[in-house]
């Protein structure tokens, strides 16, 4: 019995040694980067295209279109991308040497009604205008960079009403922004809405955590009625929280788009 | 009992068969070893490792703004030599100077607005303090040196890189002779001019090559200063040119484009300053003239800040901004 087992250490100890770990890198240790995703516009009028790359040899991109996560299951993707489908189009890297990337996303969205006329009861600040007030209604979106001039930065309260003369039904509200974290660029903390002069919903929105990548977020607010006048009241993070090297300073609130469906 | 056909003396037959991976492209390719020169970060620490240099004695020597240890000595294999330097709050360019057979370092200070030579060992022979007779500078604060290089002669050209953006010339002795460049977007003026380097490839023609970090682009100057040419390397930025036989080999910090920032690779050009290789990043392609956007494909470099090729081909990669990393090195295949 003793024999036995002497004898299984000794041949497992030269599995040990035979099995002598390389000193490089080896296969499905390090990830590949995301690929790059491009489109023809954010805002669906007709259709858009969506392009997506990483430039390398044995590379496979695969996607989904309903928010998922792609896996090596998901579509194959071959070819730009035609559509006239709003929603979440998610791209991943694949390769036999590589671990996957992390996912690209991009949302693309319905063109919404735009309001007759807009009133600030605010202003941007003045470093960050934009290309005006009319910036946010403009069916254009902005790229990651917080310089872009579709972004409209406040440091302070952003509050505006849209008037809609031919009074729409609208469904649903969003407010698109960025979340650049490093760049003390954060969500808003409160978001008030007031429909027709009467009613008003507001939502709170849970503060952002260290972890999450930067990238183009957004807000949906349920309306479901016909709408005249929305006023629109947005509250940046007054207060950068305790793991930001700016704590307790105030947050930036950069939005590139409202629309209205 | 079958000992033979244990799968361990199977195992030893498949062993050349290795699973490890080989970044580049065409004619320089490499393995990883990403456990090169890993120190104790209580007794060695570094910050950034911003810049390394291989002496006489083939030594591989690495500058750090880290003020315990801002030099730390390897051997090729990474095992510590030696360290020194507490003094250099702001090191950043690191260049090795031969005379007459011996070593000398010329180490960039941005924070002590500096040049400094010391011994191979560390003790200081000469400062260069900020140009003030040029009149392009109103405080030291002003000037930011990056990069030093030096001729056969022992002239020596340093970059301002973080600071105005001149490229100034020196003799031997530290006196001024001349400088030239300046910030902005003109064909002899540079946007972060982050590294400069001596090319005598061409033996009958030796010129200055610097680096406009933020414009992604090189650029050929004499050594009397008059612009020369620019090669365009779309996407990426590059830190200094080190010139290795007739190759030139970047860091490059980031891809211009990438959604993080921590998106470096590396890259060579040939002898005649084309893109053949770039390690952690999509293949080097042109159309035309014309070399389409780099960018990092694999997320194994962070930012990239310098590299240096020994004598056997291999090359040692020094990161900023990286978590406080050892170099990485990358072995040709």
């Amino acid at each position: 019995m003793r024999t036995a087992l002497i004898f299984s250490l000794l041949v497992a100890c030269l599995g040990c040694s035979e099995k002598k770990e390389s000193t490089f890198v080896q296969e499905q240790a390090i990830p590949l980067t995301q690929p790059r995703i491009q489109t023809t516009n954010q805002m669906i009028d007709s259709t858009v295209t969506i392009t997506a790359d990483l430039r390398m040899e044995g590379v496979e991109l695969r996607y989904t279109s309903d928010g998922s996560e792609p896996t090596m299951a998901s579509s194959l993707y071959y070819a730009p991308i035609v559509t006239d489908h709003p929603g979440t189009y998610s791209f991943r890297a694949f390769h036999p040497h590589w671990k996957p990337s992390e996912t690209a996303s991009i949302t693309v969205y319905e063109k919404g009604h735009i309001p007759t006329r807009t009133a600030w009861q605010t202003q941007a600040n003045a470093q960050y205008p934009g290309m005006g007030t009319g910036t946010l209604v403009n069916n254009t979106k902005a790229s990651l960079s917080f310089r872009d001039k579709q972004w409209v930065g406040f440091d302070t309260i952003a509050s505006a009403t849209a008037y809609f003369e031919n009074k729409p039904f609208i469904k649903k509200m969003t407010v698109s922004y960025l979340f650049d974290t490093k760049s003390w660029i954060f969500p808003p903390e409160k978001v008030m809405v007031s429909i027709n002069e009467k009613d008003t919903i507001t939502m709170d929105i849970p503060l952002a955590s260290e972890t999450d990548p930067a990238g183009l977020r957004d807000i949906g607010i349920s309306i479901n009625q016909e709408v005249s006048s929305i006023k629109i009241q947005l509250y940046p993070t007054a207060q950068l929280p305790e793991w930001h090297p700016g704590k307790g300073n105030k947050a930036w609130l950069f939005m590139d788009e409202w629309i209205f469906n | 009992m079958g000992l033979l056909t244990y799968p361990a003396y199977s195992r030893a037959f498949s062993l050349s068969a290795s699973n490890d991976v080989i970044i580049g492209h065409n004619s320089h390719r490499y393995k990883v070893d990403l456990n090169w020169g890993n120190l104790d970060p209580l007794q060695t620490p570094v910050q950034d490792c911003h810049e390394m240099a291989q002496d006489s004695k083939g030594r591989i020597v690495l500058l750090t703004n880290h003020t315990k240890n801002n030099v730390i000595v390897y051997d090729k294999s990474g095992k510590l030599l030696e360290t020194w330097g507490t003094e250099y709050p702001g090191a950043h360019g690191l260049t090795l100077v031969k005379e007459n057979g011996t070593d000398f370092l010329l180490i960039s200070d941005y924070e002590r607005h500096q040049i400094i030579k010391t011994t191979i060992d560390g003790k200081v022979v000469m400062t260069i303090d900020y140009p003030e007779e040029t009149g392009k500078y109103k405080t030291k604060e002003e000037f930011k040196p990056t990069e030093t290089t030096v001729t056969e002669n022992g002239d020596i050209y340093v970059a301002d890189g973080y600071g105005n953006q001149h490229i100034l010339h020196y003799n031997h002795k530290g006196e001024l002779l001349n400088y030239f460049g300046g910030r902005g977007t003109d064909n002899g003026q540079f946007l972060n001019a982050h590294g400069i380097c001596y090319d005598n490839r061409d033996s009958n023609n030796p010129s200055l090559l610097v680096s406009a970090r933020e414009m992604n682009v090189l650029k050929r100057f004499s050594l009397n200063g008059e612009f020369l040419e620019s090669i365009a390397v779309p996407g990426a930025l590059i830190c200094r040119p080190v010139i290795h036989k007739n190759d030139i080999y970047f860091a490059v910090l980031r891809s211009k484009s990438a959604a993080q920032s921590d998106s470096g690779f590396i890259l060579i050009m040939n002898e005649n300053n084309e893109v053949v290789s770039c390690p952690g990043a999509t293949g080097p392609s042109y159309e035309g003239n014309e070399l389409q956007e780099l960018y990092q494909t694999i997320r194994l470099f962070r930012h990239p800040h310098d590299v240096c090729i020994d004598n056997d081909e291999n090359m040692y990669v020094a990161q900023w901004n990286s978590g406080q990393t050892y170099p990485i090195k990358l072995v040709r295949v």
